[in-house]
């Protein structure tokens, strides 16, 4: 039998440990909700943010917290490459071109990853690792709070850009109707890769975060690739708040599956619940 | 002169859709084309823009060819088209498609709101509202109004009056008059009376190609017709 006590404890962490899920679904919100863009590299990008503040740690003694403001800049100007060097132009080959391209860079990062960091599982650690709050009789380990801090905070500063700021409105113009976008004078493919890179920009704090929370492996993409797209599905597309939300209730389904059926239910809960979510979304609307 | 179209020719593939046009445009001058359905006039009106490319000839604005500029890039030198079908942005709301129409000219945001929300009331009325949800008509002046927001030096409107109710349509085109004042307008319609009583000059194209170009005063409508379908009837 559960004591009220752990259930109320494992709550808590599901509720904070949506907040990372959310971090990862982000990224995807915008480049695949708002944008439209089907980057299925999207987790493998994210582990190589992982394994980037890996190697800044280990070679020059970087604080993973603090590689942020060097990982996000370079992902920001890497996406912004990838969607003007390889999406655009496999985009006005043929848009049915992208997911396949987006695969095979997702196969290209992992192994890579696989390459230069065998396939050892690895952690990022700092300072603050091992800190935990205890409020009550509950303990909060500090990570889990900053993950879901970061999350509300990305989601909040995306929700506004969107909304109130020209770029935002040039982003979602050109998501709707780039034909018509062009008359307004938007430079459509700016803002295409713009969106891209400031995607690519939040997966790398994405990365960051999750190697700070859980192990990762060079594979270990392919399972956020999947959370990702359920949390923006759940969601509604191009919605931030229902990222976010999407994002704490798998958290929710996560650790609660866990504490009930045990940890080998785990995804299996995580992905039953996307697909009954998205079959009792359908019958809402 | 404002706009100069000097002997162009548009390709569909292989298809030849506009043979050897010249047109022009002067300063607040209001120039429609006229023409049966599927003479090119669509296709001229894109061609403009850049949407559709110019095989050879030259397209001048304000003295500066403009052949190889980008649509963005000719739109943000002053020429703003309403598209045939009005290609509003359907999940945005109506003032965040006004806001979208003023993103190369955001100083002037305000003011053109104004103006856009004296022009057409019913535009201020509904601007939280998702601009799917509101009617063809009120798309259409939401389409001029986000084409209004650039405050273009010229203004290409296409096929406005399209489904339009004849009420509103007659308002339309008084609008379009009162534009002109400080601007030059190039109107492509189907709508020959309206047309011919707020135009300075017409062209009319058949099958590609200009049949007839004259003063709006010296033509008639008996004119027009004939032009049309090339028969005397």
């Amino acid at each position: 039998m559960i004591s009220l006590h752990i259930l109320f404890n494992s709550i808590i962490m599901g509720l904070l440990l949506g907040g990372l899920y959310a971090l990862v679904g982000l990224g995807l919100s915008l480049s695949f909700g708002v944008m439209k863009i089907i980057n299925l590299a999207h987790g493998d990008l994210i582990i190589l943010s992982c394994y980037i503040a890996f190697a800044l740690q280990t070679l020059a003694g970087i604080d993973p917290i603090f590689s942020i403001i060097i990982l996000s800049p370079c992902f920001f100007l890497l996406g912004y490459a990838i969607q003007k060097l390889i999406i655009a132009r496999a985009f006005k080959i043929n848009p049915q071109t992208v997911p396949i391209i987006t695969f095979a860079i997702s196969i290209i990062l992992q192994n890579t990853c696989l390459l230069i960091w065998t396939p050892l599982s690895r952690g990022l650690l700092t300072y603050f690792s091992l800190y935990s709050l205890s409020i009550y009789s509950l303990n909060i380990p500090l990570i889990y709070l900053l993950d879901f801090i970061a999350a509300l905070a990305i989601m909040i500063v995306l929700k506004v850009m969107l909304k109130r700021s020209y770029l935002g409105v040039a982003i979602r113009a050109s998501s709707q109707d780039w034909i018509a976008s062009q008359l307004m004078g938007i430079n459509t493919d700016y803002i295409y890769a713009i969106a891209f890179a400031l995607s690519l920009a939040i997966s790398a704090i994405s990365g960051v975060f999750l190697g700070l929370t859980v192990p990762f492996t060079p594979t270990s993409g392919v399972a956020y690739l999947l959370i990702a797209f359920g949390i923006v599905l759940i969601g509604g597309l191009g919605s931030m708040l229902g990222c976010f939300l999407g994002g704490i209730t798998i958290g929710l389904i996560h650790v609660l599956s866990g504490l009930i059926l045990g940890t080998g239910w785990q995804l299996f809960c995580v992905c039953l619940s996307i697909i009954l979510l998205l079959l009792f979304k359908r019958e809402v609307k | 002169m404002i706009l100069n179209v000097n002997d162009i020719n548009v390709y569909y593939g292989s298809f030849h859709v506009l043979w050897n046009i010249s047109l022009s445009v002067n300063e607040c001058e209001i120039v429609a084309v006229l023409g049966p359905n599927g003479a090119g006039k669509t296709t001229l009106l894109n061609t403009i823009m850049g949407l559709v490319p110019n095989k050879d000839g030259l397209i001048k604005f304000k003295d500066k060819v403009i052949n190889n500029l980008k649509t963005f890039e000719r739109v943000s030198l002053g020429i703003s088209l309403v598209p045939e079908g009005k290609r509003i942005f359907p999940e945005l709301t109506v003032l965040e498609n006004l806001i979208a129409g003023s993103y190369i000219n955001r100083k002037e945001r305000g003011k053109m709101l104004e103006i856009v929300f004296t022009l057409f009331p019913i535009l201020n009325e509904r601007k939280n509202q998702l601009a799917s949800t509101l009617s063809g008509g009120e798309q259409q002046m939401l389409a001029i109004g986000r084409a209004l927001m650039m405050n273009p030096r010229l203004l290409l409107l296409d096929e406005i009056s399209a489904g339009l109710a004849p009420k509103i349509c007659e308002k339309v085109f008084g609008t379009i008059k009162k534009l002109a004042e400080d601007r030059s307008i190039l109107i492509v319609d189907q709508n020959v009376k309206n047309v011919l009583e707020i135009a300075d000059r017409i062209y009319v194209l058949r099958e590609g190609r200009i049949v007839l170009h004259n003063y709006a005063e010296s033509i008639t409508e008996e004119d027009i017709i004939e032009a049309f379908f090339g028969v005397t009837l």
